[in-house]
């Protein structure tokens, strides 16, 4: 059997049904950015999350519930909620926590599993997400913003409209409150118009990286035979490495992601827990959208440590 | 910087991108060509976004260079790298989707589906067949194609509804020993035996997975490899690892046109299964 065969055809069908699925939630997250910009105030967010850090990073790991986003969409949200104050621990466990911490993947969770113990198939991975994106939060705490955040996003607003005139540099943000009275609108009606440039803004800006990762997941998707994992299914470690890896490749979206690894038949539970995991969080698609926020480095970083922590977690929770 | 070409990436470019961004929505959901694509509950957000790009497109096009410091996050920075950057951004957006659009031919081909076939046990190979192929009862094989009373009407169910009741017994019941009126595609036909097949989307059709289901007949259906064929017969379950196989005994297997949505559609909720 082969391990790459491409086929062009397969390749647009694939490659148009990730846009098709994923872009209109992008499109609701660029909106809720703009508006986010335009309607609130800054440090609104320092006052809505606990004081208590390690707090507010367990809470932004349940805000999901409330809130439900899928990992396309998050990534415009919380883009621009760090630029209102959102401290970047919370930001990224609300980002990882999200696409899993939300009632629409629970029930379709169920669904899959429904002749598979459901119910306890859903809290494990309900509780592995929301504990592994608490875990990353509070180890995000002990990290300079400088060492996670992008340039662009470390660089105020204020220095950003300097840096177009002058060229100056931007210096490096050791956090991120900075004065905004002076950029942001104040009547409602100029308040929406800049909302709606801002989205425009940010959906060009996502799309982008989406119209990337979109790619090479549909190229994964269509040129690699999903028979490859199947002689790793007797070996549990082998199993939960190999389904991970085959959910960074498939960048499915987590409302449908359980319907597959439901009929991943022979295939031990922590490996299909640990692809409903680890997908959501981490794939082709995402590691390129994240790039809109984060350091590469931070990135590739990130992918590593939430390998390791959701495949140790998920053989010892299967 | 001059103003034709502030205008030009201010205005046209932005404008250009979701143009044809809400062409292509729009041109897939008026068209019909999104059922190939996406599950019916997901359509309406296409056809919604695809409207929001035309509405941005002439907001765009019509509004003065955008002075919001949002809009200048990765704006110019001077020099031809910029510009070059810039353009490439551009030509990413546009180019990709356009090619696509023109390019699918809105089905996976015939070896993908089959790469993405569920399989329904640990059995396989010989073993499988050598399971399939005996005698669906003790009695005598030929006795299994007795017809069925004329007033016993076929129950009408999907493929999915086999899948469902292969892992469930409370489903099984519903179906095992009945005589049941399905359709699908025909494939790996020979003089007695045939996979009757469909496409099981969840979200999307890069979730698509193939669902079959074994079919023995009395002589070999007048179908065409990959062909629709509407089929009554009689439905059986067999033991195979932790689930049971469905097997069919048909009656009649009658070739019919492709319907214009070929895709079966898993639910997303547990609560319409089961019946």
């Amino acid at each position: 059997m082969s391990w790459f065969g491409f086929h062009l055809q397969d390749f647009c069908v694939a490659f148009l049904s990730i846009l098709f699925e994923g872009v209109p939630f992008m499109l609701i997250g660029t909106l809720i950015s703009g508006l986010v910009d335009a309607f609130l105030p800054p440090g609104a967010m320092s006052k809505i999350l606990p004081r208590q850090p390690i707090l507010a990073v367990v809470l932004s790991g349940l805000l999901g519930i409330v809130f439900p986003m899928c990992e396309c969409g998050v990534v415009p949200v919380i883009r621009r909620m760090i630029r209102k104050g959102l401290p970047v621990s919370c930001a990224l466990t609300y980002l990882l926590a999200a696409p899993i911490v939300n009632p629409i993947v629970a029930v379709s969770t169920l669904a899959a599993f429904r002749i598979q113990t459901p119910v306890s198939i859903t809290l494990l991975r309900i509780g592995l997400g929301f504990g592994v994106a608490v875990f990353c939060g509070l180890l995000v705490q002990a990290l300079p913003v400088a060492q996670v955040l992008n340039r662009a996003m470390l660089a105020p607003k204020s220095a950003r409209r300097l840096t177009l005139v002058s060229q100056l540099r931007t210096p490096p943000g050791e956090g991120l409150e900075w004065n905004e009275d002076d950029l942001t609108p104040k009547s409602f009606g100029t308040r929406t118009v800049h909302a709606l440039r801002c989205a425009s803004h940010d959906f060009l800006d996502v799309a982008f990286y989406l119209v990337i990762g979109a790619g090479f997941a549909a190229l994964f998707n269509t040129a690699v035979p999903r028979d490859a994992i199947a002689p790793l299914a007797s070996h549990p470690v082998g199993a939960t490495a190999g389904m991970m890896g085959l959910a960074m490749l498939l960048s499915l979206c987590s409302t449908s992601d359980a319907f597959i690894a439901a009929n991943f038949v022979g295939f031990p539970i922590a490996a299909k827990l640990a692809f409903m995991v680890f997908g959501p969080m981490m794939d082709v698609k995402l590691l390129f959208m994240y790039g809109l926020v984060f350091r590469k480095r931070f990135t590739l970083s990130l992918a590593v440590l939430l390998f390791a922590v959701v495949g140790a977690l998920c053989l010892a929770a299967g | 910087m001059s103003p034709a070409y502030s205008n030009f990436m201010d205005r046209c470019l932005p404008s250009l991108v979701l143009l044809e961004w809400g062409h292509v929505f729009l041109q897939f959901v008026f068209g019909g060509r999104i059922a190939a694509y996406l599950h019916p509950l997901f359509r309406p957000f296409v056809l919604i976004s695809g409207m929001l790009f035309i509405i941005g497109a002439i907001v765009c096009w019509g509004q003065s260079r955008c002075s919001d410091p949002c809009c200048q996050d990765s704006a110019e920075r001077g020099g031809k790298t910029a510009l070059i950057r810039r353009l490439f951004a551009y030509a990413i957006l546009i180019l990709p989707i356009a090619g696509a659009a023109a390019v699918s031919p809105d089905r996976f081909s015939i070896a993908f589906l089959e790469s993405r076939e569920i399989e329904q046990s640990g059995i396989k190979g010989a073993e499988l067949a050598a399971l399939l192929s005996a005698p669906t009862r003790p009695e005598a094989q030929e006795e299994e194609f007795q017809p069925f009373p004329d007033n016993e009407k076929p129950r009408e169910i999907s493929l999915l509804d086999l899948m469902l009741a292969s892992r469930d017994e409370w489903c099984r019941k519903h179906f095992d020993g009945k005589r049941v009126q399905l359709i699908g595609r025909c494939a790996r036909q020979d003089e007695h035996n045939f996979d009757l097949l469909c496409t099981v989307v969840t979200c999307c059709a890069l979730d698509a997975q193939t669902y079959s289901v074994h079919v023995k007949t009395k002589k070999a259906p007048q179908a065409k490899d990959q062909g629709w064929v509407k089929l009554v017969g009689v439905a059986r379950f067999f033991p195979a690892g932790d689930i049971k196989i469905p097997l069919i005994t048909a009656e009649s297997v009658t070739p019919i046109p492709a319907p214009s949505d070929p895709n079966f559609y898993q639910a997303l909720t547990p609560s319409n299964t089961g019946d």
